[in-house]
């Protein structure tokens, strides 16, 4: 079973796109699960999922990349318990960072470690609000880009080529060696490549002394 | 300080939005078809992000709810930037509508949670009033996430 987890600030396209994701996987003949954590204990996500016929669970009461690292553990063991999906889809709150995220992976696999993988984490990027975002959210969208393991720019088919070329070049000079994908959940671009990801991407070893170097050198105390 | 406890000061330090989500019943005197709910809904959002910038917000994190008719009609808006129209997607049974539940989900730059929150129900009141619908707040919730460790 694979724990697939994305991240991107809030509005960045995260639901619509899994639930494309997911009908994909479906499709493929694949039990996919999702696991929403939406801000407080009134989840909009997780009804949007429902509609679409995705089996879906909620994490409240805080944030899974920090607040609520031990509750991802129960909430992936009670799945499987009673689903046995192959993947996990998990979609966090719009201000979880990577590093939270492996971490808390990381702690789930260590308690089914013969049946849980890691897949490589996607931070989605709004080709639309990028510039904005930089401007008002730019350490918390530089985190999540910088520890990305794959980036998707998002919302592709509303920018311009001139835009993608910049937000590409933006992303690049971030995380010069991160896998860069394109997509749209309005037009499926992106949808195929990002499922094959989660679902055959090399499984992401988790390094925490990297980690802090990276963080210790981006941030300082 | 350890790894966790710097991650959490990222966190907030980069989390300077205000957050304020409330679960309504509505009881509504004349029924809505599909194109009045999604216009009332729409409206609802429209006129809360407006009371949030005119107290102070200079973005919108995002803006979303989710209403189910009875009979379960739905109807999902998604509202991230005031130059970008929002996301409605619709599944209206074609009954009309005389009791819903809706889900309001609000998060802004540069205001307070307890701001947000006052606002949202405040705007909320004044706009079933002037719609004459009847309507019960079951839930409302705000900040959590920024509870982290005093």
């Amino acid at each position: 079973m694979r724990i697939a987890q994305v991240t991107g600030f809030l509005g960045s396209g995260k639901t619509s796109f899994l639930i494309e994701v997911a009908k994909e996987l479906n499709s493929q003949g694949l039990k996919v699960a999702t696991i929403v954590n939406d801000v407080g204990h009134i989840n909009v996500d997780r009804k949007c999922m429902e509609v679409h016929g995705i089996d879906t669970r909620e994490i409240s009461g805080g944030c899974i990349c920090c607040e609520v690292q031990g509750t991802l553990t129960t909430t992936v063991t009670n799945i499987y318990m009673s689903y046995r999906p192959d993947v996990i889809l998990v979609e966090p709150t719009g201000v979880a960072i990577p590093l939270g995220l492996k971490q808390a992976a990381a702690e789930t696999i260590k308690k089914m470690p013969k049946i849980l993988e890691q897949s490589p984490i996607v931070t989605f990027v709004d080709a639309m609000r990028i510039n904005k975002l930089m401007n008002n959210v730019r350490r918390l969208v530089e985190t999540q880009i910088v520890e990305a393991d794959a980036v998707l720019i998002n919302k592709v088919d509303a920018v311009d080529e001139e835009r993608l070329a910049t937000v590409t070049a933006l992303i690049r000079d971030l995380n010069p060696e991160v896998r860069l994908f394109y997509g749209s959940s309005r037009t499926r671009q992106g949808v195929r490549e990002i499922a094959e990801l989660m679902v055959r991407g090399e499984a992401v070893v988790y390094d925490l002394s990297d980690a802090e170097d990276r963080f210790e050198k981006k941030y300082g105390e | 300080m350890d790894l966790k406890e710097r991650q959490l000061l990222t966190h907030r330090a980069s989390d300077e939005l205000g957050k304020f989500s409330m679960w309504l019943r509505l009881y509504i005197k004349d029924p809505l078809d599909a194109t009045q709910s999604e216009k009332m809904v729409l409206d609802l959002l429209d006129e809360v992000t407006a009371e949030c910038f005119r107290q102070g917000a200079d973005m919108i994190g995002h803006i979303k709810s989710f209403l189910t008719a009875e009979g379960g009609s739905t109807i999902s808006v998604s509202l991230i930037d005031m130059d970008i129209p929002p996301t409605v997607q619709v599944r209206f049974d074609g009954t009309k509508m005389m009791r819903g539940e809706l889900i309001v989900h609000v998060i802004v730059h540069g205001m307070w949670d307890p701001q947000v929150r006052e606002a949202s129900l405040k705007v909320t009141k004044d706009f079933m009033a002037q719609r004459s619908i009847d309507y019960e707040v079951i839930n409302d919730f705000y900040e959590k996430e920024k509870r982290i460790k005093e």
